[in-house]
Order: structure tokens, then C-alpha cells, then sequence
């Protein structure tokens, strides 16, 4: 049996951003299990589109170089295979391949769910690893800020909402920005353009408090 | 009775459900999408509705922003009225029941 090649601090990176993936994809796979197990009324369109959002984030965990090296120790392919599967199978025959959805999409999530577990262990088994991490990047930023380009776009999402809030929506974009990875930023701050007439709407929407109706 | 509120969609039911896995524990905006499924960016319509409609509360974290090296947080929470709300609005929205054929895609062009 070979060898696996040790964890160095460089990898711990990489798994951090690994964790951030699989989260990615629970999130990604819960949502398209509620779509598909409790909308009454179908959008087989939505469904495919979550799905495509699922293989999307799956891919991406699936291709970074740590899991490519590790193999067995955080091994996606399964998932991969299948979430692939899933969107063949919805493309093709929506009708026949529904059913056995759900059932594939919570296979996703266990191995998932065993990737993320084996990730965390492997991160705490390398504490001391952490340990000479956190000293080496004491003083250092915790994260990149936002470029100009995605800072640029988010302020341009601002100025389309109502003046009182804007300075409110700013600093909350801004957050947002910053805590997500860096490949995520761009297509983050289109559409936060993209809703932002929505955010104005929502905002002008007159307070709809619970109680009976005339 | 009729309750009254923002427009069951099926985003924004994902929103309220994962708002009440933890209805008590203030969450920020990017923890809500991931945990909804949904595309980051696109809830805070939703979580504008539910703010309007005082579904939901929000404040910014209290922290020294230089300390932690980032940017406060804006944390979002169901409001106690808001959680009784929600859950009545997610029980609620699939309770039409003349809808028929409901697995079906949508067909485009002329039947056979």
C-alpha cells in the first residue's frame, strides 16, 4: 500500500478551503432535497438548475490538488460520480430518474459528510501544524480584501437602494466579500447588482403584520 | 384566520427553514445561503421582505474589527413573533390542492 505524503503547513490551506467546498455542497444538496421533496408543483427547471449548482461545487472540491494527492484519505469520486449522474439522469428522463433523485442526492450528502469528517480529523491530528501556521501568519491579514473591480461593482449595487440604508448595505456587502473565497467574489457582486432593484422593493414594502384580514 | 406575509416562494421557504433549524442563534448572511442552497447574493431581497414584514431582526456583531482582522457581520434572527410565523407559513405552503400533474416538466410546443 502506498504511502500517503505528509500534511504540510501548505496543506492546511488547502484543507480549510476544502472544508469551505464541502459546505458548499451540503448547503447546495439540502436545498435541492427540499426543492424536490416538498414543492408540490415542480419546476423540473429549478431542480436542474440546483443541480447543476450541486455538480458545480462538487467538482470544485472534487479537483483541488490535496484531494487529487490524498486519494483514499478524502475520496470524492464517488460523490462526484454521482452528483454527476444526478444531472445526466435529470437532463435525459426527468420523470423516470425523479424518484431515485432523492435517494442519490442524500448518498451525495453521506460522502460529503465522510469527506468533511475525515478533513476535520486530519486537521486536528496535525495541531502542531496549525499551532506553527497561526504563529507564521500572526500580524498577517486573515484574509485578502476585496479587489477594486468587486469593490467597484458592490458599491454600484449600494447606489441603487434607498439612501437611508445604503452606508447599512455597504459595510454588509463588504463583509461579504471579504469572509468568501476569492473565486466566489466576482460572481457574488453580480448579483448583488443583479437583485439589488429587488433589495429596493423589499425595503419599500409596507409592514404586512399577522393578524385577521378584512 | 388568515395570516398574511412575504410571498411563500420556494427561496424564500428555504430561507425561513434554515433560519429555524436554529430559530434562537443569530446567523449572518453567507451562513444562511449555504445553509439554504441557495447562490450567495441573492437572499438579501428575502431577508429584506422578512426584515419589512419584522419576520426577522438584524444588528451588527460587536467586535473590534482591527482585533479580528475582518469586517463586522450583519446577524440575522427570527423575531419571536417571526418564528411562530414561519413555521405556520411553511406548513402552509403547499396546501393548495388543485394543482394535478405536479411531477411533470414543463412542456413546450404542441402535445402528441
Amino acid at each position: 500500500m502506498a504511502r500517503k505524503p505528509p500534511v504540510t503547513v501548505d496543506d492546511l490551506e488547502s484543507l480549510r478551503a476544502l472544508v469551505h467546498d464541502l459546505d458548499f455542497v451540503r448547503g447546495r444538496a439540502r436545498g435541492l432535497i427540499y426543492t424536490i421533496n416538498r414543492a408540490l408543483d415542480l419546476d423540473l427547471q429549478l431542480a436542474l438548475d440546483l443541480a447543476h449548482d450541486l455538480v458545480r461545487e462538487v467538482d470544485f472540491a472534487y479537483n483541488r490538488p490535496l484531494v487529487r494527492t490524498r486519494d483514499r484519505d478524502l475520496d470524492l469520486d464517488r460523490a462526484h460520480d454521482l452528483a454527476h449522474d444526478l444531472v445526466r439522469g435529470l437532463t435525459l428522463d426527468p420523470d423516470r430518474m425523479l424518484p431515485r433523485t432523492l435517494g442519490r442526492i442524500s448518498e451525495v450528502v453521506e460522502l460529503v459528510e465522510g469527506c468533511h469528517a475525515r478533513v476535520d480529523r486530519l486537521l486536528s491530528s496535525h495541531q502542531d501544524l496549525v499551532t506553527k501556521a497561526a504563529g507564521q501568519q500572526a500580524g498577517e491579514p486573515a484574509a485578502r480584501p476585496p479587489g477594486r473591480t468587486v469593490r467597484g461593482l458592490a458599491v454600484v449595487a449600494c447606489k441603487m437602494l434607498p439612501t437611508p440604508v445604503q452606508a447599512r448595505y455597504a459595510q454588509e456587502f463588504y463583509s461579504e466579500l471579504f469572509d468568501m473565497p476569492r473565486r466566489h467574489r466576482l460572481s457574488h457582486v453580480f448579483r448583488l447588482v443583479y437583485t439589488a432593484p429587488s433589495i429596493r422593493t423589499s425595503l419599500r414594502a409596507t409592514p404586512v403584520r399577522g393578524g385577521a384580514q378584512p | 384566520m388568515a395570516r398574511s406575509g412575504p410571498k411563500m416562494t420556494l427561496p424564500t421557504q428555504l430561507v425561513l427553514r434554515a433560519l429555524l433549524e436554529h430559530p434562537t442563534r443569530p446567523t449572518y448572511g453567507l451562513q444562511i445561503c449555504q445553509s439554504a442552497g441557495l447562490a450567495s447574493g441573492t437572499i438579501h431581497p428575502i431577508l429584506a421582505r422578512l426584515e419589512a414584514a419584522g419576520w426577522l431582526t438584524s444588528s451588527w456583531e460587536d467586535i473590534d474589527p482591527r482585533k479580528e482582522g475582518r469586517p463586522k457581520r450583519r446577524y440575522y434572527v427570527l423575531s419571536k413573533d417571526g418564528v411562530e410565523q414561519a413555521r405556520y407559513a411553511l406548513a402552509h405552503a403547499h396546501s393548495s390542492i388543485n394543482r394535478i400533474g405536479a411531477l411533470r416538466p414543463r412542456t413546450t410546443g404542441s402535445e402528441a
